[in-house]
């Protein structure tokens, strides 16, 4: 996946948050009437592109450096956004700008 | 006037009228001609207060009209003359009215969040053990409202949005199968209903609340804490904090009607979870469990 | 003495300040089992009265708000789901009923709970439609060919259509009545009068007047009446709103004369006036009774007795008998003679798999 990957947030999600500055956050989207548990670094993503869309992955990494415990290194960071971006993608919560997009993602749910 | 004020034969002829029952907040005018029903209500609801004038649902168990009447009887629950569920056996009256007062408040008492838990107080302070069916919680409920702890409910946590304090709901708690000894040695001075057999639910029994549940009915509590328990035979006992991110996805995802309050349901189970301390309990035995929870309660006091 | 309550409540909702303990605890459930709860409640708030009543019957009134309130959400998400799939297509859905209400902030809207979402599109593009909405997700229920049969070529609508993970239903509609019924109101005037819906561009409703005409038409052509006193309080309310709108009754007596709908009209406004106290225009009424029907007279009383509670300390006697005979007057409407007497017979040989009793909307 290229660091030029672009994503921005699904429209009118309407997020609240509950944030205990934990290692988990609850979200909530009043469109879609779902809360989710989410690790408080993929939290941040999602915050992340909610307050500031599109966003490349690159500028995902380098927003998210700072929020992570020292000695965190771009690998980690790298694998999380592997992980986190498909997996929002899939549930509805964001969508690739389809020209930065690479290989076939999975579909989303309808 | 209590139950308890009224001789069987008066409590049965009340019950073909109508029986204004009072329970917490919600008064239910019961129907029946059924005589475990009667003496179910005479057991677990001696001291509860009987109405009149209003009733928030109007229920009756009565036998079908039908050949069933005669042939292994069986018994229906009617909610205001329609029929809600199927029909049980006619030895399972009792167990039916109080799954049916239970489907009564989580159909339609909706000024409420409920979640499904049970839930107790001591100190003023709520502690909710929300779980799905097969976790153990209403034996651990049953086991905690004997020693020290304020039975609020063993089924429905009913949660004032605006307040974010649980309101009690006193009824009796519900047990089955291995519980429902555990229990009886537990509590020796506790009141059981005969043990029903052959439920949906397998063997089943009602054990009263005991009298302080009802003679602070009016008493509501604060948030405290949420403890998710799991009884597994043998286990070690293992009492774990939890992020309150956690607690609060636990309250969620065991509420009946959390998607009806939306936004402000979740700002509310958010502020609720604030105030309360989260933990996840395993345990083997009762005993120790019980040992866990006080612990908890001297600790955070 | 059995009391009819929920009407005594619609036909002036400061009438609720004169009701004892024991009269709240018949009107809750009276109006609990009418799906009328909800809008006592927002009528009762919207007249400042809710503090007045009763704290334990209060509660009622609320936990129904709550349910209400929280359609509004679910029904603007489903809308939107509709009007995607759609318009890829270059189709605007006219929304209809209860989904209009909603989408259109009407008070009609207001504490009316429903589940199915029902819309209005052309016939000529009813396959391609079909195509569209099954390729985003809704499946077609009611599978016997019979059924199928029923809905697509005998009346003015595809089978109920599911969507296989939302689990919301979904009724398209291509006329206002069915095809085979003796009121034939003509789609392509609807659609022409139909306006776009204010802040929601892709989505349309059905002009003011025929609003009321289609909500007229399907209560008292249709063949069930569980909902009837809702439907006629929904018409009360249109009514009240609209006439608002300066021309409003000519307006509407102008469409009824153009659709061939003024026999509906003449039902609506009559009843509306007698049980509900709306207040239309004494002309009004009369041009739209030249109208009646010579059996009208006879039905009078079926009308009065189906179009109130259902609940057992309401009903009264003979109610069964006219929501019976009611029922067969109006299949007698929607389909020819011979045509009827096929569809009753078949219906009598197999139990018909409607929806799980869920109200329409």
């Amino acid at each position: 996946m290229s660091s030029a990957e672009s994503w921005r947030i699904a429209d009118n999600l309407e997020l609240a948050w509950q944030d205990w500055d934990e290692d988990e956050v609850v979200v909530f989207s009043r469109r879609l009437g779902h809360s989710l548990l989410l690790s408080a670094p993929a939290a941040r993503i999602l915050a992340f592109l909610d307050a500031d869309s599109p966003l490349t992955r690159a500028e995902l990494a380098e927003r998210l450096l700072p929020c992570c415990a020292a000695g965190t290194g771009q690998a980690e960071i790298t694998a999380l956004l592997d992980q986190t971006l498909p997996e929002f993608y899939r549930i509805c919560l964001i969508e690739p700008l389809a020209e930065s997009l690479g290989p076939p993602l999975a579909t989303p749910l309808a | 006037m209590i139950v308890a004020d009224l001789p069987p034969r008066d409590l049965q002829a009340r019950l073909k009228e109508g029986l204004y029952l009072r329970t917490g907040p919600v008064v239910s005018c019961i129907r029946s001609h059924s005589p475990q029903l009667a003496n179910g209500i005479a057991l677990h609801y001696a001291g509860h207060r009987i109405e009149s004038g209003f009733a928030d649902f109007h229920v009756r168990i009565d036998r079908p009209d039908n050949l069933r009447r005669w042939f292994r009887p069986q018994v229906l629950f009617h909610f205001d003359d329609t029929p809600a569920f199927h029909p049980l056996p006619a030895d399972q009256a009792f167990p039916m009215l109080e799954w049916g007062l239970n489907w009564c408040v989580t159909n339609h008492c909706h000024q409420y969040l409920i979640i499904h838990a049970a839930v107790l107080e001591r100190d003023g302070k709520a502690l909710l053990l929300p779980a799905p069916p097969g976790s153990g919680k209403s034996t651990l409920c049953a086991g905690l409202a004997h020693r020290g702890w304020r039975l609020l409910s063993d089924e429905l946590a009913l949660i004032a949005p605006a307040s974010g304090h649980v309101v009690p709901l006193p009824r009796p708690v519900s047990l089955k199968n291995r519980s429902i000894d555990i229990l009886k040695r537990f509590a020796p001075e506790a009141a059981f209903s005969p043990t029903v057999k052959d439920t949906i639910k397998g063997a089943v029994a009602h054990m009263r609340a005991p009298r302080a549940a009802l003679a602070r009915a009016d008493e509501t509590a604060a948030p405290g804490w949420i403890v998710l328990p799991k009884y597994a035979d043998g286990a070690d006992l293992k009492l774990q904090p939890l992020t309150r991110a956690r607690g609060m996805m636990a309250l969620i995802e065991n509420a009946f009607n959390f998607d009806l309050h939306g936004q402000r349901g979740f700002n509310a189970l958010g502020r609720f979870t604030d105030a309360c301390r989260c933990y996840k309990l395993e345990y083997g035995s009762l005993e120790d469990a019980i040992a866990a929870c006080e612990a908890l309660a001297t600790t955070d006091a | 003495m059995k009391q009819d309550l929920v009407r005594f409540a619609l036909n002036d909702i400061r009438r609720i300040s004169q009701l004892s303990l024991h009269d709240w605890d018949l009107l809750v459930r009276q109006a609990r089992s009418a799906d009328l709860l909800a809008r006592l409640a927002v009528l009762a708030r919207a007249a400042g009265l809710l503090d007045t009543v009763p704290a334990q019957a209060r509660m009622h009134l609320e936990s129904a708000l709550v349910v209400a309130e929280a359609q509004d959400d679910a029904v603007h998400r489903e809308v939107e789901h509709v009007r995607v799939a759609l318009n890829a297509i270059g189709i605007t859905p006219v929304l209809l009923k209860g989904g209009a209400y909603l989408m259109a902030g009407l008070p009609a809207a207001q504490g009316r709970l429903f589940s199915d979402l029902d819309i209005l599109v052309p016939q000529a593009r009813l396959p391609e439609i079909e195509a569209t909405l099954m390729l985003n997700g809704w499946a077609t229920t009611h599978h016997d060919p019979y059924d199928q049969r029923y809905y697509r070529q005998w009346m003015h609508e595809l089978p109920p259509m599911q969507h296989i993970r939302r689990m919301t239903v979904l009724d398209v509609h291509h006329a206002i009545v069915p095809t085979t019924a003796d009121l034939k109101p003509d789609p392509a005037a609807l659609f022409a009068a139909a306006q776009p819906l204010p802040g929601h561009p892709g989505l349309s409703v059905l002009a003011p007047a025929d609003m009321v005409l289609h909500s007229a038409t399907h209560l008292f052509y249709n063949e069930e009446f569980s909902h009837g006193l809702r439907d006629i309080s929904d018409l009360d309310l249109l009514l009240r709103h609209f006439m608002q709108t300066p021309d409003f009754w000519a307006e509407l007596l102008g469409r009824a004369r153009i659709l061939g709908l003024m026999r509906p009209l003449h039902y609506c406004l009559r009843y509306c006036s007698t049980l509900l106290a709306t207040p239309v225009p004494a002309a009004v009424l009369a041009e739209a009774a030249r109208a009646q029907g010579w059996s009208d007279p006879l039905i009078h009383r079926l009308w009065l007795r189906v179009l109130a509670s259902t609940h057992p300390t309401a009903r009264r006697r003979g109610t069964a008998l006219a929501s019976l005979l009611l029922y067969l007057r109006a299949h007698w409407h929607r389909m020819p003679a011979g045509l009827l007497l096929y569809h009753l017979c078949r219906k009598s040989l197999r139990p018909r798999a409607r929806s799980d009793g869920q109200a329409e909307v």
